[in-house]
């Protein structure tokens, strides 16, 4: 403020001052108005916007089309043009005192009739008559030099000779007057039609050039045409200057008319403005026309359109940068600082006092904020007092931990079992299920207390105690409330509280006893199928080659003793029956103990209680007479042990055993055999030993094959160990050998758990 | 040994099938000299000059082996595989003479390298017929490199 100011002036200044501020005061709704009008301007903006884009390409195209129908006007005149001249040319060959004088030989009298005719047609400058050769006879200008000259070397003289009709010639200076011309030649013919002479019309090229000027084009148009004809030359131009010369061919508009196309294009000069090129050929002539239009001409009003619409544009935007400062510092700045307030108080900070001035609806909001605030600061101290409550609550809730009714009806209602442990793997909960298969008291006692046996389950789920989120699986024997021991198949989960500590595990179990069962018993069905077939197919084999080799035997010799008694030749005789009868021997006995073979475990005798002694002593009876010829000393263990089985195969046991040991007892001084019982590992193992010729480790394997015999020359067919071995597998049983070697002695172990153990049910024998 | 007759090894546990190929061979009069063994076990030990077999003259290595499959103590299949394994054995062509026509012995035999596999025939003239086309082939025509 001046000092110097008188206070009138002052006063005035803070008068002026009040009015401003009461006036730019403007409340929030005069603002939302504003909003309002900006948002139309924007809108009338753009919309206006859209329309002039629209409004300029439809302008452009009716700019280029103007163009082109200019160059289509220039054409159709060139063609009528020409049409009118090619008209009275084809006329004048035919008048009668022409052809007369041709005929008659006096076309130098022509020379006033042609240039009366030039002078009438003045698009022509020159009109001139010829000899079928070419020469000259007469010509319009009086006193033409070239009279009696050959034009045969002219193209139009050769286009019409070749032809045998009217030619246009290319434009070029004519001879006989120096001008631009392009020459329209025709025959005159005479009665039979034969050409006796030649008539030319040179058009003016000139003339062509003003009347394609004076068409009216506007201003600053230029029209030219080109005969297209040798890459095309100037035929007609505003500038005659140009008459005559090459047109460049990098012209698009020019190459295109060359081709014989019309068009518009635009294009730029040198001097950066922009042309139309309109152009069009003329019809049945090799001519094209081509208007040049500058852009500034075509395109006069699309310009003053476009200046205009940007002025008004630009007043827009300006208004609407105008509306939207005053936008932005009448509301929003507010209500930014507003925001900034709030934050801080948000933050706890309640002396704040929201400080925004002003008469409008801003400042109405800043005020009621301000009360809140004050308000809020009041309650702020109950609300701290409930939330201490609040957690008090929350962690009595946690510390239950309790199902709620649902969800423990949930897991009764699961067949599956459903157990939890606590830290120290004692039960603490169980669902019924749980209940029932561990009884009611299993709640606080050791898991481990109901496991059957020696268990690696704990080992198996020790990850879970320290924490592993993933599911464990184990199998364990456990034992049931009723004392049985069942296979469980457990799933087990670790149990956390809401700290992430680990309380406990919960797990669900199936008892799989029964499956497990069913497995091995398929598993043990399977081997023993694999170990039957493999029976039967040896079987099947050793049947083919063991019977078929006696048969062979027999076959053949019959076939000698017929030879043999043919040639009576009693030795021979007798050795092919002997062989026979021994064939026939084998087979009898392989047929009678394959016999035998299919009967075990086939014929069923009720099973019975019996003594080892028992067994033993019907045993030795059978082979009495072997164990006397041989003079066998026979040991037997007098332990008692009760067996129950089909008597008569039990027996065969041990009948086959010392009967074997007998027939392999050798040359012993004193043969003796010793029959008994061990144990090995609780199992009862039964044992014939002898202290006989041996065997070889190497064929022991063979040993209890079907038919395999260790020496061929020992009597019987190899069947009687194979028969023992299926005895004692059908009472669950095993059977090997051992022995040193040859000359050893040997000893045959087997074993009968079935016949043990399975007191009253009956054995398949 | 061009000239000498050809040595055959049979190996065969059957007596009876050793006669009717003995008198095969009686009746084709066919230069050759047959020599049995009634096991396998017999049949490596003679190929491999032990016990009573350690004379050469007695107990000259064969030209041609005559085998069995189906032999007490070891194998007919277990004695060719022996043979053919063996450098010193391997080129003596072995001939299997069995009863069985059995596609799985058929396919070791060949896998173990045997040189030819004849089943005996369950018919008088055709076995006779069999022993003559072999002695004529194997003893009559088939040529035999000389012992170095």
């Amino acid at each position: 403020m001046n000092n110097k100011e008188t206070p009138k002036l002052q006063n005035a200044t803070n008068k002026l001052r009040t009015i401003v501020r009461t006036n730019i005061r403007y409340n929030i709704s005069v603002r939302l108005i504003s909003f309002v009008i900006l948002e139309a301007l924007l809108s009338g903006g753009i919309v206006g916007m859209v329309m002039l884009k629209n409004s300029r390409d439809y302008l452009r195209q009716q700019a280029l089309q103007s163009n082109l129908n200019q160059a289509n006007l220039a054409s159709s005149y060139a063609s009528n043009y020409i049409k009118a001249i090619e008209a009275h040319i084809t006329v004048f060959a035919t008048r009668p005192d022409v052809r007369q004088a041709v005929l008659n030989g006096t076309t130098q009298q022509l020379q006033p009739t042609l240039a009366e005719f030039v002078q009438i047609q003045t698009p022509l400058n020159g009109v001139g008559i010829y000899d079928t050769n070419g020469i000259q006879l007469t010509f319009s200008l009086a006193g033409s030099t070239t009279i009696g000259q050959s034009f045969s070397n002219l193209d139009w003289y050769q286009g019409l000779m070749a032809a045998d009709k009217p030619y246009l010639g290319l434009p070029t200076l004519a001879k006989s007057n120096n001008v631009p011309v392009e020459t329209f030649a025709v025959p005159i013919l005479d009665d039979q039609g034969q050409i006796r002479a030649i008539l030319t019309g040179g058009i003016s090229l000139q003339s062509l050039s003003d009347t394609l000027v004076n068409i009216g084009f506007s201003s600053g148009t230029i029209a030219s045409m080109i005969d297209t004809r040798n890459g095309g030359l100037i035929i007609a131009d505003n500038d005659p200057s140009l008459l005559l010369t090459t047109v460049s061919r990098d012209n698009e508009a020019i190459s295109r008319l060359v081709s014989g196309q019309s068009g518009v294009i635009e294009t730029t000069d040198n001097k950066g403005g922009s042309n139309l090129i309109g152009f069009a050929p003329v019809a049945d002539l090799p001519w094209g026309v081509m208007i040049v239009t500058p852009g500034s001409t075509a395109f006069a009003i699309l310009n003053t359109l476009t200046q205009r619409a940007i002025l008004f544009g630009g007043l827009i935007l300006l208004a609407a940068c105008i509306l939207g400062v005053f936008l932005l510092l009448g509301i929003i700045r507010p209500l930014q600082h507003l925001v900034q307030e709030t934050k801080e108080i948000g933050g706890g900070n309640l002396d704040l006092k929201v400080e925004i001035g002003g008469n409008d609806e801003i400042g109405d909001l800043s005020r009621s904020f301000s009360d809140m605030t004050a308000k809020l600061k009041n309650t702020m101290v109950s609300r701290d007092e409930l939330t201490a409550e609040v957690i008090e609550r929350k962690l009595a809730e946690q510390n239950l931990q309790s199902l709620t009714t649902y969800q423990g009806e949930l897991l009764a209602a699961i067949p599956d079992i459903v157990m939890e442990v606590d830290n120290n793997k004692i039960y603490s909960w169980a669902n019924q299920a749980g209940l029932e298969f561990f009884g009611d008291d299993v709640i606080g006692k050791e898991a481990s207390f109901y496991f059957e046996g020696e268990q690696d389950t704990y080992n198996a789920v020790k990850p879970l105690f320290s924490g592993e989120e993933k599911t464990f699986y184990v199998e364990s024997w456990q034992r049931h409330k009723d004392g049985q021991k069942r296979l469980l198949a457990w799933w087990c989960r670790v149990l956390k509280d809401n700290r992430g500590n680990v309380t406990g595990a919960l797990s669900s179990a199936q008892d799989i006893t029964e499956r497990r069962r069913k497995e091995e018993e398929k598993e043990k069905f399977t081997k023993e199928l694999a170990e039957k077939n493999t029976e039967l197919e040896r079987f099947t084999y050793t049947v083919s080659h063991d019977l078929k080799s006696p048969l062979v035997t027999i076959k053949t010799f019959l076939g000698y003793l017929k030879q043999d008694i043919t040639d009576t030749d009693a030795g021979r005789i007798e050795k092919d029956m002997s062989f026979m009868n021994g064939a026939a021997d084998k087979m009898e006995k392989l047929l009678g103990e394959l016999l035998e073979m299919s009967r075990v475990g086939r014929i069923i005798n009720p099973p019975e209680k019996v003594t080892f002694g028992e067994l033993v002593k019907e045993a030795m009876g059978i082979v009495a007479g072997s164990i006397a010829d041989g003079g066998v000393k026979v040991q037997v263990s007098d332990e008692l042990v009760t067996l129950y089985g089909d008597r008569s195969r039990l027996v065969e046991i041990w009948q086959n055993l010392v009967e074997n040991a007998v027939k392999f007892i050798g040359d012993q001084a004193s043969p003796s055999i010793d029959i008994g019982i061990e144990r090995h590992d609780r199992e009862t193992v039964f044992f014939v030993r002898d202290n006989g010729i041996g065997i070889n480790p190497k064929y022991q394997s063979k040993l209890f094959n079907l038919f395999e015999k260790i020496n061929p020359r020992t009597e019987g067919t190899g069947m009687g160990l194979a028969i023992t071995k299926r005895i004692v597998e059908l009472y669950r049983g095993r059977i090997w050998v051992e022995s040193k070697g040859e000359g050893q002695g040997s000893c045959f172990f087997f074993t009968l758990p079935g016949a043990l153990k399975e007191m009253g049910k009956g054995v398949r024998t | 040994m061009k000239g000498e007759p050809i040595v055959i090894l049979l190996v065969e546990d059957d007596l009876a099938h050793i006669e009717i190929i003995k008198r095969n061979f009686e009746a084709s009069r066919l230069a050759n000299r047959l020599i049995s063994v009634e096991d396998g076990q017999e049949a490596l030990d003679y190929l491999y000059r032990k016990g009573k077999y350690k004379d050469t003259d007695q107990s000259p290595l064969p030209n041609l082996i005559l085998l069995d499959l189906r032999l007490p103590k070891v194998d007919g299949l277990e004695v060719l595989k022996t043979i053919k394994a063996d450098p010193a054995l391997s080129s003596i062509p072995v001939v299997i003479l069995t009863t069985s026509p059995a596609e799985s012995d058929m396919v070791k035999a060949y896998k173990y390298n045997a040189n030819s596999y004849l089943v005996k025939p369950v018919d008088f003239s055709k076995f006779n017929q069999l022993m003559n086309t072999f002695g004529y082939y194997w003893i009559v025509w088939n040529q035999y490199p000389l012992d170095d």
